[in-house]
């Protein structure tokens, strides 16, 4: 332990004398070409060397652009106009290259498949240091000093494409590892994982955190897993600084500020309650049964013997892993995947060789990503594109038009849905397939990256539909929201339903036979 | 995107199949679906892992003698010299392990078109001797030396240039053929252009998919042929597919950039193939052979 504590000390001693990995910011302001309002507001911060800082806030106040401004990306005149001083390492970075701060300030983005370049893992960890024309032995030196952080050591002759998300993430934070900044920089970097890969990702940050004096900045929306490592909490608002402290007051302000429980879903969950309640009572047949279902794809099993039965109103989520046939299951009951064999009927209809167009008519389908689900020109048309697929009678204008209010879009009927944002991408897509009122709704992760203010909005939506007699199956990966809201979970594992039951007597369950993350004590 | 045409045509072929709303045909039509796949007309073109001699062989040594090959195939005018080529040919193809069968199976399309230019040469050219004659009611048909020979020549002559162009793709994993063109002295820069695409098209053709599911669900159907849905079809397919590539374009080059990529004028290589004797070996005799085929026919 001394001997460790030496090495450390020692290891910092280095890094004081060549570059420390502090930030200051001072007097910053930012922005964007194109918009009234600055994305970043007379922002201070000080960062001290081996800080785990974690900045966090609604979308859209400022906080990614924020870190790519710290990370350099950001420049007076690039993407908007610039004022004050970012200070790294006492270096004023303003008018540096990117590719100078590499070494200095590394970033590791959202999406794990877009920041990786090359083939096999190996290639990866080494591909920064290649560019700083290092010799093999150095390189091979900073590969294994990376890999064993993040602890992918064994990983490192496997293909890129063969890993699962939370490898991926993990094998981006080695990639950066090896360029051996000062300052390492993470946005979001849960946000795309399942709770399994989530987790791997915190542990490696601890391991980081614990073994190294690098200065990291975690941007995030859920920040409760990250509060334990954090030194220092950061809230931003509307492009300001509003909290900047240590981080148990930090988060009760969090709480405050952004968790805070509206009171409105409170009544749309006690509305919903008492109209399942009678729902249940009325002893109505099933919405949804779906019994022995088999699916092969190229002669792989994905989704072996499935059996559950849905009554009208329930809202359901569907939880497990990446790649463990939530999505599977949603494609088949659309009838994109063909089942091999079982049956599924919804609302008294056997779908056994319907074909999609038709299913389509009662089924509505949403995918993570909104930017694969957007074809349209304007808001308005893409609001009205699958009514008019999928529904004979002409559009209720008066209908598309409350619905884009109620998912405050009705400013931007004119708008090339390409520029809303993410958020408010996620909600049109929910409003197109709101909007012809199919009986049954496969949502598949809408959740993903979104802040809390989304999800409540999003659930709100959601028990008002179920309310009418419709059926909803939700693909989530948050075990709190799911916890909190909803009436059954689907819990998958490996192409099979493991679970079927009321989220307190799954998760139960699931944390006894040693799944991770499902504790009900900790929610 | 050859691929992905045929498989969008898969999936059209499978809608009309289920709309006839039995069993018995979703069943039949898995099992049609699985021998489009298995064999296309169109033959996919990728690289096949082995560890032979010939994959084993430097990547540029597998360049210099596809180079050899293909300025043989042009330099020898006999079909003689044709034949001998193609036995060449044939050779490098037991050597990779691949056998007649896969040559025959990936080149089908090749060699069917080789016999359509012996047939072209066989109606239009009509010189040399009669060689066959058979008399018909309104058109008697006759083959003429020259004709054979023309045909054979051409014919083989795409064969070979084909066969040879499909076995380099088999044996060479393409980024290895860019790191070692890179070390040779092409700008880095340009071989990750080719580095980075090939890293992306598994992830493209995944978005292709979605963006293929999310039209199913949406209704979305494409009926008639005319400008208009063609137009559509534009939009609502390469619209959302160059969408997300910017988006991901902007992620990798933040995850690039903040790499030191493009720090310095030269990087270093860890994934270097040194030349081995044997490849010194194999490509000066491939060019003395060559040399002496041509001196000989």
């Amino acid at each position: 332990m001394g001997n460790n504590t030496y090495m450390r000390n020692s290891h910092a001693n280095i890094n004081a004398n060549m570059n420390n990995g502090s930030i200051n910011i001072v007097d910053l302001n930012f922005t964007y070409y194109g918009s009234d309002a600055p994305a970043l507001k007379n922002i201070n911060l000080d960062i001290k060397q081996g800080e785990f800082v974690v900045i966090t806030g609604m979308s859209g106040c400022g906080k990614s652009t924020l870190a790519m401004a710290i990370a350099g990306y950001i420049k007076n005149g690039t993407q908007g106009e610039l004022q004050g001083k970012i200070i790294i390492n006492e270096r004023n970075i303003n008018h540096c290259h990117i590719e100078q701060l590499a070494g200095e300030v590394g970033i590791v983005l959202q999406e794990p498949e877009a920041q990786l370049c090359t083939f096999t893992v190996r290639e990866e960890i080494a591909f920064g240091p290649e560019n700083l024309c290092l010799s093999d032995k150095d390189i091979n030196s900073r590969i294994y000093t990376a890999a064993n952080r993040v602890g992918i050591e064994r990983l490192l002759d496997n293909d890129i494409n063969q890993l699962s998300g939370g490898e991926k993430q993990r094998v981006a934070i080695a990639a950066m590892l090896a360029m051996e900044p000062t300052i390492l920089i993470l946005d979001e970097p849960t946000a795309n994982l399942d709770p399994d890969g989530a987790l791997d990702v915190i542990t490696t940050l601890q391991k980081i955190k614990q073994t190294t004096q690098h200065t990291i900045i975690v941007i995030e929306h859920r920040i409760e897993q990250f509060l334990p490592l954090a030194d220092r909490i950061v809230l931003m608002e509307q492009g300001q600084i509003v909290y900047d402290g240590s981080s148990l007051p930090g988060y009760t302000y969090y709480q405050y500020l952004f968790n805070k429980t509206d009171k409105k879903i409170r009544e749309c969950l006690q509305v919903h309650k008492q109209y399942l309640k009678q729902r249940l009572a009325a002893n109505t047949t099933d919405m949804l049964q779906v019994t022995n279902v088999n699916i092969n794809i190229d002669q792989k099993r994905i989704l072996s013997d499935i059996s559950f039965n849905i009554k009208a109103g329930e809202l359901v989520a569907v939880m497990g892993k990446n790649g463990c046939g939530k999505t599977s299951m949603f494609l088949s009951l659309l009838g994109i995947y063909q089942t091999e064999t079982g049956s599924i009927i919804l609302d008294g209809k056997d779908l056994s060789g319907v074909a999609t167009e038709q299913r389509a008519k009662d089924i509505g389908l949403t995918f993570q990503n909104p930017n694969h689900q957007i074809f349209e020109k304007s808001v308005y048309q893409e609001m009205i594109l699958p009514y008019s697929f999928l529904r004979d009678e002409p559009v209720d204008e008066e209908l598309i038009n409350q619905l884009l209010k109620e998912l405050s879009l009705d400013g931007y009927k004119d708008t090339p849905p390409y520029n809303l944002s993410q958020g408010e991408k996620k909600r049109l897509i929910l409003g197109e397939v709101m909007a012809y009122n199919p009986k049954l709704l496969l949502l598949d992760e809408p959740m993903a990256g979104q802040d809390k203010q989304h999800v409540d909005f999003l659930l709100q939506m959601l028990f008002t539909y179920c309310n009418q007699g419709n059926v909803c199956l939700v693909a989530c990966h948050q075990p709190q929201v799911v916890f909190e809201y909803f009436d059954r979970v689907l819990f998958f594992d490996d192409g099979k339903l493991l679970y079927d039951g009321k989220p307190a007597a799954v998760f139960e369950l699931l944390t006894e036979n040693g799944y991770s993350g499902y504790d009900s004590r900790c929610m | 995107m050859i691929v992905g045409v045929c498989k969008v045509n898969g999936k059209i072929n499978s809608k009309i199949n289920s709309n006839i709303n039995s069993d018995v045909s979703s069943r039949i039509n898995s099992k049609s679906r699985i021998s489009f796949s298995k064999y296309p007309i169109l033959p996919d073109l990728k690289y096949v892992a082995g560890a032979t001699c010939m994959h084993k062989l430097h990547p540029l040594t597998k360049l210099v003698l596809l180079i050899v090959f293909s300025v043989s195939v042009f330099t020898i005018e006999h079909w003689a010299g044709g034949l001998l080529l193609l036995f060449m040919l044939l050779c490098g193809y037991k050597a990779a392990q691949l056998g007649l069968s896969y040559f025959v199976r990936k080149l089908r399309f090749i060699l069917i078109f080789s016999a359509l230019i012996i047939i072209v040469q066989v109606i239009f050219v009509k010189e040399g001797v009669l060689l066959l004659e058979i008399p018909l009611p309104f058109l008697s048909i006759t083959v003429w030396s020259v004709a054979i020979e023309n045909g054979i020549r051409l014919g083989l002559r795409f064969i070979n240039i084909m066969g040879a162009s499909f076995l380099f793709v088999t044996i060479t994993q393409p980024q290895s053929l860019a790191y070692s063109l890179m070390q040779l002295g092409v700008p880095y820069r340009y071989g990750f252009m080719l580095i980075t695409a090939l890293r992306f098209i598994p992830v493209f053709r995944q978005e292709f998919n979605q963006i293929k599911n999310a039209h199913l669900a949406k209704g979305i159907s494409f009926t008639g042929i005319s400008i208009k849905t063609f137009t559509r079809m534009v939009q609502y397919i390469f619209i959302p597919m160059i969408v997300s590539a910017l988006s991901k374009i902007a992620s990798l080059a933040v995850s690039m950039e903040g790499r030191a990529f493009g720090k310095y004028k030269n990087r270093t290589f860890m994934q270097r193939q040194a030349f081995t004797t044997k490849d010194v070996f194999v490509v000066v005799t491939s060019i003395l052979t060559s040399i002496c085929i041509w001196i000989m026919i």
